[in-house]
């Protein structure tokens, strides 16, 4: 018998409380700043087969316990076991690159296993070639820190010195990462806890049959909402990541969303070939579900996000040795210069297929590194990632300065602690944004004036492809990363550069890029845009040429002249709109 | 010539007079339309109508209590002050950037950033810069302060709030700052981050900052308005105001860290449950305070609410002290519907008072819990001793249509089904606030009130494992009652600036400086010596947390004994809260923490002598249904006036009041104690 809907809610509610108090717990316990300043970091409850109950999924998160079964089958597990692994090509991608190490814990219930607590977080250093672990030039898997097979760290409680000695002492931050493995095993340890405790109350047929229950409504609203949103029929988009960071030329990304005989297909298979540099993203099937439902969630809210997000699709498509799938040994540790093209991909392909219902492009995140060796040994190494201006939507302007969903940034008060460094501004890029009736968010500058002589490695996508507008909007501009702007030391910096040296007293400005537009600009309410002057989002003569508005010296409204421009000269604009630095790019790889 | 405390707490619909006689402790309590035109009306109106219950006149009343949401009602429905704002050159655009994230939890696509209280041309960047340390690296430049100040003259602004990268580590340029917009901007109030929130986070810091900006003029408005109509109408009392932090500071004060008084109503009641749970024998208990559209959850361990410096509001960080009460969209308005996989959602959105439950018959469609309730016979279908008819037509089509048909549950299971869920919700944030911190809510009592709070006492008590449930004789008012036993407070931090092992020296020179404005600050309200109380505190981490624990510390001089016990209380607290600790780690101390307390005389409560007496007779009896599990029965209708101190009951039973209705479930007992309280025990504990 089916549980019923009112017992089915109160699992979902406790359930739901249980991550929030595994996320508070990681929070608040967890070292590195990648964890608890950014929240770079994952928790879920999962059932016996694997499947995600309920938790916060990232792009990580699908079949995430069945590296761990494959190695240590279901009968084996005790409780007070927990495994640990972070091997991308092992797990087939459940976990998507080194840096993000990955905690199970089978759940026991009167001496019955009954699922599984995860929880997993961005490691701030686990060896490899450099500090932080990620390179832009690595060029294998094992340039990019150490890889942990599924192993039992934890054997009724008691944890495996040896194995744990061996993982901290291939860290350049032992101690950061020992506060860190302690706080995700703990928020499982709690879990656990906690979801025995429902088990107690409600007994452990009501509550297992509650979690079928949750799993297969939710794939079904998913199934039942995607079949209506795509439209029978093929759907094609793709997209270029800018560069192979090792060889320098652009990868194709392309998607074929297929709606044939009731079927839903993903056909990844026309993407370029994998790159020697670590822009791979081994595209599991769950994962691609996932980018998909975070735009149907978008168009329907209430979808839940766990398992039903990750398996609604019939199949996804992908061709070993692609950019979207690659082989053995390739690097990952920048995949998500590929996850975001793919994200990208969908909300243009939704957009084309219903009438402009899908979001405009936005840019990958953008990262710097600083490195160096004290002289007594000790290592200095900070990262930071900055926001960029996220695509219009058909509800509303693209977000200003956004990281990539819910990653924070850093104090400026704490991280010149972190650093021997000085933000000297963070400000709003005026412009970068996409012009639409919708505007894309525009990115930002900010400027890091380095204190000490180090190595300087950096991270930036969208420059040579730049968020493309949907819906006749235009596109997004694009970033650069710059030293000593304005002096005569002044010298660009590559995107994706690799041990630049940078001597104190030096200035590093990053400029990220802005969101692709959504609609007509020259349709945008003109005292929208007159706003957007006066704020420090557009500028007067972008206003005009872009907008067909033009603001006075004293920043209002010239009526008469803006009716006369925008009746004039309305430019004509593809429903998707890449804009010049790209158009001129699609035109070289035609010819070569 | 007698003394009387006058509390005087304005909600949305009425305003609620408490006056006590402060050497008898009689009480005396009324209630007054609320006046939104001019709330000073309605004091004015609630404070004559009390005294004159208590034969009282104005020049009796020796100190004059108030909880307002004027502040808060400005931050949530974004009713702001013209505020301008000043930042370092180079970051004008933190309010705007903030944290850069979307929250978890929210759609990347769907997410729309909160509106920002200054808009960025109302922004001014101004040259200067101060390190980490403290040192200067760029001198203010008083030019820009000057050229700020006139322009935002011009913009004709209410308020300026000023915040400084490292402001808290040096606030010569802050104050400088503020000179000169004095001088610039006759009579504009200013706030400063370095006194507002003096603590590392740039952003969160200028969002307090701002925020305070932005509620100030109308604040001090308001409080002006309330001490010109006491002095008019002879009342020379000081009034004072409630705090978020659960003391009470002047109308002076508070008018200029208005900011501070934003959880002035949820706090009154939680110190109101205080003071009667601690009475009746209960130091540590857990409150629910369920209103129309959200229930208030406070956890109190030995008479000692805790305080945390991690809220939002209005979808914004605010961390300045204030009591930890936890706030879940679970109140008789919140909406059931069928979620898009089927299940059934009761809240987070609420009908509010416009247009209500469907049961109102004001318009509302979608049915509420307080329709679920009525379905089900928990409620009278008059409320308010009569004055307001209920529907219990309207409240079934409404749950019939919405949720019974679609799910395919009868009326009465559906509207069961509501109960329970929204019980749930309720009970897990009880857990969360609990379990949470390493505490087990078996230890704990359970103080039910607001208007639809005792309906879930029994319930949750039960989901919790609870065996004391405490029903106060005016759950409608505890929050007014609550103000009338508040001492006075006010909190003082400083980041500690030193890396490395703190120095004896350093933490005893920090502690004194904060201690030297505690004491000039009660000194300024005329504590008496006797009655002043400064405790001391400290936030610690392992190095490289993020989030930090309070630890006690005690007064006296600072030895280094007392920095080992401050570590060994971290590493312990650690352990407790977070099930592990890493004592070989190194242990930052990040804040030093100083509370100034000052406790105002007050009556103590009496209890009344009594002997026990069983089965009353009841009012009336009741069809109702109970749970999912059972059908209709009819149970006995108590009315609370009769129920005197002895009397003993046994559930299930419902007991009917004015402002709120109490279920006594199936195999619980109430009896009423000598304060008039309803303590509920499981029947077969109380016939131990």
């Amino acid at each position: 018998m089916p549980v019923d809907p009112i017992t089915l809610e109160i699992v979902r509610g406790a359930v739901s409380s249980i991550i929030r108090q595994m996320e508070a717990l990681i929070e608040r316990t967890a070292m590195s700043p990648v964890i608890k300043e950014k929240m770079d970091y994952f928790v879920g409850v999962y059932d016996l087969e694997g499947r995600v109950v309920d938790g916060f999924l990232s792009t990580s998160g699908p079949r995430i316990v069945d590296p761990v079964l494959l190695e240590y089958p279901l009968e084996d597990m005790q409780p007070g076991d927990l495994y640990w692994y972070n091997d991308p090509h092992r797990s087939q991608g459940a976990i998507q690159h080194t840096g993000d190490m990955c905690f199970t814990s089978p759940i026991f219930h009167e001496e019955r296993p009954v699922g599984f607590a995860v929880s997993y977080g961005h490691f701030w250093d686990i060896g490899g070639s450099v500090a932080g672990s990620l390179s832009p030039h690595a060029s294998e898997i094992f340039h990019e820190g150490m890889l942990v097979p599924p192993i039992r760290i934890m054997r009724k409680g008691q944890i495996n010195r040896e194995a744990y000695a061996v993982i901290l002492n291939n860290s350049r931050f032992p101690e950061m990462l020992e506060g860190d493995t302690r706080a995700l095993m703990a928020a499982c340890r709690l879990a656990e806890d906690r979801v025995a405790e429902l088990m107690d109350r409600y007994g452990q047929r009501v509550i297992k049959e509650a979690f079928d229950e949750i799993v297969q409504r939710s794939i079904d609203a998913y199934r039942e909402f995607a079949r209506e949103i795509i439209p029978e029929g093929e759907h094609h988009f793709f997209d270029y990541v800018d560069r192979d960071p090792v060889d320098d030329a652009p990868r194709l990304v392309d998607v074929k969303l297929l709606h044939q005989d009731g079927r839903l297909v993903a056909d990844l298979t026309g993407s370029g070939p994998q790159a020697r540099g670590p822009v791979n993203f081994i595209t599991s099937p769950g994962a691609f579900n996932l980018i998909l439902a975070r735009h149907l969630s978008y168009m329907k809210p209430g979808l839940p996000l766990n398992e039903g997000a990750v398996a609604f699709l019939d199949e996804v498509r992908t061709e070993p040795g692609t950019i979207t799938y690659p082989s053995f040994p390739a690097p990952v540790g920048l995949r998500s210069h590929t996850v975001i093209r793919l994200m990208d991909i969908m909300g243009g392909a939704l957009a084309q297929a219903n009438k402009g219902q899908g979001p405009a492009a936005s840019p990958v995140y953008v990262i710097y590194n600083l490195r160096a060796v004290k002289d007594d040994g000790r290592y200095l190494y900070f990262s930071e990632g900055i926001g960029s201006g996220q695509g219009a939507r058909p509800t509303g302007d693209g977000l200003n300065v956004i990281y990539f969903r819910d990653q924070r940034n850093y104090p400026i008060e704490f991280e010149e602690g972190e650093f021997p460094l000085r933000i000297e501004q963070y400000s709003i890029r005026p412009d970068s944004g996409g012009p639409g009736f919708y505007r894309g968010g525009c990115g930002v500058v900010r400027d890091v004036r380095v204190l000490v002589d180090c190595t300087l490695s950096t991270r930036m996508d969208n420059v040579r492809f730049p968020c493309f507008g949907v819906n006749g909007g235009r596109a997004g501009q694009p970033g650069r990363f710059v030293l000593n702007p304005g002096t005569v030391d002044e010298r660009e910096v590559p995107p994706a550069g690799e041990g630049v040296q940078v001597k104190a007293g030096d200035l590093l400005r990053a400029e990220t890029g802005g969101g692709g537009g959504w609609g007509h600009p020259f349709e945008r309410d003109p005292q929208d845009v007159v706003r957007d002057v006066l704020e420090g989002f557009v500028t007067r003569a972008a206003a005009e040429s872009d907008y067909g508005v033009l603001v006075t010296d004293t920043l209002e409204l010239n009526r008469g002249a803006t009716e006369i421009l925008r009746s004039g000269g309305r430019p004509e604009i593809p429903d998707v709109d890449r804009g010049p630095h790209a158009a001129e790019w699609l035109k070289r790889l035609e010819t070569s | 010539m007698s003394q009387y405390h006058v509390a005087v707490d304005i909600g949305g619909t009425f305003t609620d007079v408490v006056v006590q006689d402060t050497d008898a402790g009689e009480l005396w309590t009324t209630k007054t339309p609320t006046t939104p035109s001019d709330f000073a009306e309605g004091f004015m109106i609630g404070v004559h109508h009390g005294l004159s219950q208590a034969d009282a006149g104005p020049d009796e009343v020796i100190r004059l209590f108030h909880g307002t949401t004027i502040a808060t009602n400005a931050v949530i429905e974004r009713r702001p002050a013209r505020v301008g704002l000043l930042t370092t050159k180079g970051f004008k655009y933190v309010l705007e950037i903030g944290r850069h994230d979307i929250p978890r939890g929210n759609n990347i696509y769907g997410w729309m950033k909160p509106e920002r209280p200054v808009a960025p041309n109302r922004i001014l960047e101004v040259s200067e810069r101060i390190d980490r340390t403290g040192s200067v690296l760029t001198p203010l430049s008083e030019d820009d302060c000057r050229t700020a100040a006139l322009a935002l003259r011009d913009m004709h602004v209410e308020a300026v709030a000023v915040c400084f990268l490292y402001s808290y580590a040096n606030d010569a340029h802050e104050r400088r700052a503020a000179e000169i917009l004095r001088e610039e901007l006759d009579g504009v109030p200013v706030s400063l981050s370095s006194e507002v929130l003096p603590q590392f986070r740039e952003f969160e810091r200028t969002i307090a900052t701002t925020l305070n900006a932005y509620v100030m003029p109308q604040v001090s408005r308001y409080l002006i308005g309330l001490e010109s109509a006491t002095e008019r109408d002879g009342m020379k009392a000081p009034l004072f105001i409630m705090k978020s932090n659960g003391g009470v500071t002047s109308a002076d004060l508070a008018a200029r860290q208005a900011i501070h008084t934003v959880l002035s109503g949820p706090v009154a009641g939680v110190m109101g449950a205080t003071r009667l749970s601690g009475d009746a024998g209960h130091p540590s208990f857990i409150s629910v305070d369920v209103g129309g559209t959200s229930a208030d959850i406070c956890l109190v361990k030995d008479g000692r609410p805790d305080v945390t410096v991690e809220r939002s509001i209005g979808g914004l960080p605010l961390q300045l002290p204030m009591l930890d009460i936890e706030t879940i969209g679970a109140g008789g308005g919140s909406i059931a519907r069928v979620s898009p996989t089927g299940g059934l959602a009761v809240g987070p959105d609420s009908a509010g008072a416009d247009p209500g439950p469907a049961c109102y018959g004001q318009g509302g469609t979608e049915p509420t819990v307080t329709d679920a309730r009525l379905a089900l016979g928990h409620l009278p279908q008059y409320l308010l001793g009569g004055e307001m008819r209920i529907d219990p037509e309207l409240a079934r089509t409404a749950i019939r249509e919405s949720v019974a048909d679609p799910l395919g549950l009868t009326v009465e299971d559906a509207a069961a089904g509501i109960v329970e869920v929204a019980d749930n919700n309720m009970a897990g944030a009880m857990r969360a606030v609990s379990v949470g911190r390493g505490l087990d809510p078996k230890d704990f009592a359970l103080v039910v009130f607001g208007g639809a709070g005792p309906l879930h006492a029994c319930s949750l008590a039960s989901l919790l494992g609870m065996d004391t449930i405490i029903v106060p004789s005016r759950p409608g008012v505890l929050s007014t009652y609550g103000l009338l036993f508040t001492d006075l407070r006010n909190d003082y931090v400083q980041t500690y600036l030193q890396s490395g092992e703190p120095s004896v020296a350093d933490v005893s020179s920090a502690f004194a400086r904060l201690e030297t404005r505690a004491y000039d600050w009660l000194n300024r309200e005329q504590v008496p010596a006797s009655s002043q109380r400064v405790t001391r505190s400290a936030d610690l981490r392992y190095q490289h947390q993020g989030w930090e624990i309070n630890v006690d510390v005690p007064g006296g001089a600072v030895s280094q004994q007392t920095l080992d016990d401050m570590k060994t209380n971290f590493h312990k607290l650690h352990e407790r809260l977070y099930t592990y600790n890493l004592p070989h780690q190194t242990v930052e101390l990040v804040n030093l923490r100083v509370t100034a307390l000052g406790s105002l005389p007050r009556p103590t409560s009496e209890s009344v002598a009594h002997q026990t007496v069983s089965n009353p007779r009841p009012n009336c009896r009741r069809e109702v249904k109970l749970s999912r599990a059972e059908g209709f029965v009819e149970i006995p209708v108590y009315e609370r006036e009769q129920l005197m101190p002895g009397t003993q009951i046994i559930g299930p039973a419902i007991v009917e009041q004015l402002d709120t209705t109490t279920m006594l479930s199936a195999g619980y007992t109430s009896t009423t104690d000598g304060y008039g309280n309803l303590i509920i025990r499981p029947t077969h504990l109380n016939l131990k």
